[in-house]
């Protein structure tokens, strides 16, 4: 059906939600986004705590997994390398250089590990590909939730909570594990969703008190029909119980399993702040 | 030259005319709308009324769909036309995202109204060149104005509500109607300058 909503709301003056970018197909773009925070985010936990075996999977995450899922929700994917021509002005033309230069450097930083050069051009361009989809969003100057310069903010701090986490749950299932790596990724993660606390908080109130557009978005989010998805994925899965876990561990001991949950709850609560962000862009009404 | 479209809300009567002949003259597919009419309550009872405000491309002077394509495929003429080239779209829709005006349709797959093509709608195939898994949009009738012809949703206008012209032009008459009558753009604080104008 080509149809960018339902028949009834296409004719009516109001607000109207974005849906190319989050419903059908769409999840698709949103699971590319995740992965693509994800892989970045793992490589720069695995150059800050030096952990080698971090590196392949990273890679892995952002070359089997984000650049699929791109292709998957292309409406025609065979045409795909057109998107290169235009890094001077779209963020999607920026991304996927930042994607295959990622790959090819963090490749090359894997099989030449102790070079410094290659370690701080692989991790550039982690740090780009993580904070490119957050700029992607910024730049639609239709949705004042997404037009904000902290969104590509978030998107860096989600990804590299996720990174920590995702390489915290692997530390902690693996009994072989580095203890000093452990220590690092506490110490990081701690640090990292308390900021992701202060910067979401920060956002939603900024938005709350900005357009009328942005301040639907926060009542869609907070009290409004993605309410549940929000306080119990974002709030309770992506920063309480994580936060509660770590905290303990960071000032005194918790069984190793216990931080693999924390882990893996942020690994999921990260997916649905990406799907609520993404959720929550509202337009205003044209009048 | 900067083609622009003035439509006076004080007369637009709500026919859906518009609507209508750009359906019928771009074969639009099914449950697409280049032109569409949107209608809102103002007021209460006793004291109510409809509003209807007719939206389509504004073809923007400084276009946000344009920047955010990352393959070129949508590109400004110049004369100001906002026009996609169907060849050259990947179907990402960052477009439909970035327009503030939701004037923008994804075509995921070619469907009829009915089970199968009317005569109508099988000769729209061969017309437009509408492909699946891009993105279409209203281009102020190009293949009319080739021809000398005002787009269809001007010609059809029961009444005369759309004036069709060149902005840059001071003394077209739609610059003058602009300029004597407080003429105004939908989201102007965008900051995108449409090339559509409404006199309230």
């Amino acid at each position: 059906m080509a149809r960018a909503y339902s028949t009834v709301e296409q004719f009516a003056v109001g607000f109207d939600r974005q849906r190319e970018w989050i419903e059908r197909r769409g999840l698709l773009l949103l699971t590319a986004f995740y992965l693509g925070g994800v892989g970045g985010g793992l490589f720069l936990a695995s150059l800050i705590i030096g952990w080698k075996a971090g590196i392949p999977i990273a890679l892995g995450i952002v070359a089997l997994g984000k650049g699929p899922a791109h292709l998957l929700y292309l409406g025609r994917p065979l045409r795909f390398w057109r998107a290169f021509r235009r890094p001077h002005s779209s963020w999607i033309s920026r991304g996927i250089y930042f994607m295959l230069l990622f790959i090819l450097l963090g490749t090359l930083y894997y099989i030449f590990y102790e070079n410094t050069a290659l370690a701080v051009l692989s991790g550039f361009f982690a740090f780009a590909l993580i904070i490119y989809t957050g700029f992607a969003l910024a730049a639609s100057p239709g949705i004042p939730f997404w037009s904000n310069p902290l969104v590509p903010i978030i998107f860096a701090g989600a990804a590299i909570t996720s990174g920590a986490a995702l390489a915290e749950a692997a530390h902690a299932i693996n009994t072989e594990t580095v203890i000093t790596h452990l220590e690092r990724l506490e110490t990081m993660g701690l640090i990292m969703s308390t900021g992701m606390v202060v910067l979401i908080f920060t956002y939603l109130l900024g938005n709350y008190m900005s357009t009328i557009a942005a301040k639907e978005s926060v009542a869609y989010l907070a009290w409004g029909s993605m309410s549940l998805a929000f306080w119990i994925g974002v709030v309770l899965l992506g920063i309480v119980i994580p936060l509660s876990i770590i905290v303990p561990a960071y000032v005194g001991e918790v069984a190793r399993g216990w931080l693999a949950v924390a882990g893996i709850s942020e690994l999921c609560g990260s997916y649905v702040l990406r799907y609520s962000l993404l959720k929550a862009g509202i337009y205003p009404p044209v009048i | 030259m900067r083609y622009g479209l003035v439509i006076d809300l004080r007369k637009c009567a709500g026919c859906y005319s518009c609507m209508v002949a750009c359906k019928a003259e771009n074969f639009t597919p099914r449950g697409v709308f280049f032109t569409r009419v949107l209608a809102e309550e103002k007021g209460k009872y006793p004291n109510a009324r409809w509003h209807f405000i007719p939206i389509q491309c504004n073809h923007c002077e400084n276009p946000a769909c344009v920047s955010v394509c990352p393959t070129g495929a949508t590109s400004q003429r110049d004369d100001g036309i906002v026009t996609i080239d169907p060849n050259k779209c990947i179907g990402c829709r960052y477009c439909i995202i970035a327009c503030p005006y939701r004037v923008r349709f994804y075509v995921d797959k070619r469907e009829t109204y009915y089970q199968s093509p009317t005569a109508y709608e099988a000769h729209g195939f061969g017309a437009r060149d509408y492909q699946e898994g891009t993105v279409i949009k209203c281009d102020f009738c190009s293949h009319r104005l080739e021809q000398g012809l005002e787009p269809a949703c001007v010609a059809t206008c029961t009444s005369r509500a759309r004036y069709f012209g060149d902005l840059d032009d001071p003394e077209s008459e739609i610059s003058r109607l602009i300029a004597s009558n407080g003429a105004y753009q939908l989201l102007a604080e965008k900051g995108t300058d449409p090339s559509i104008y409404y006199i309230h």
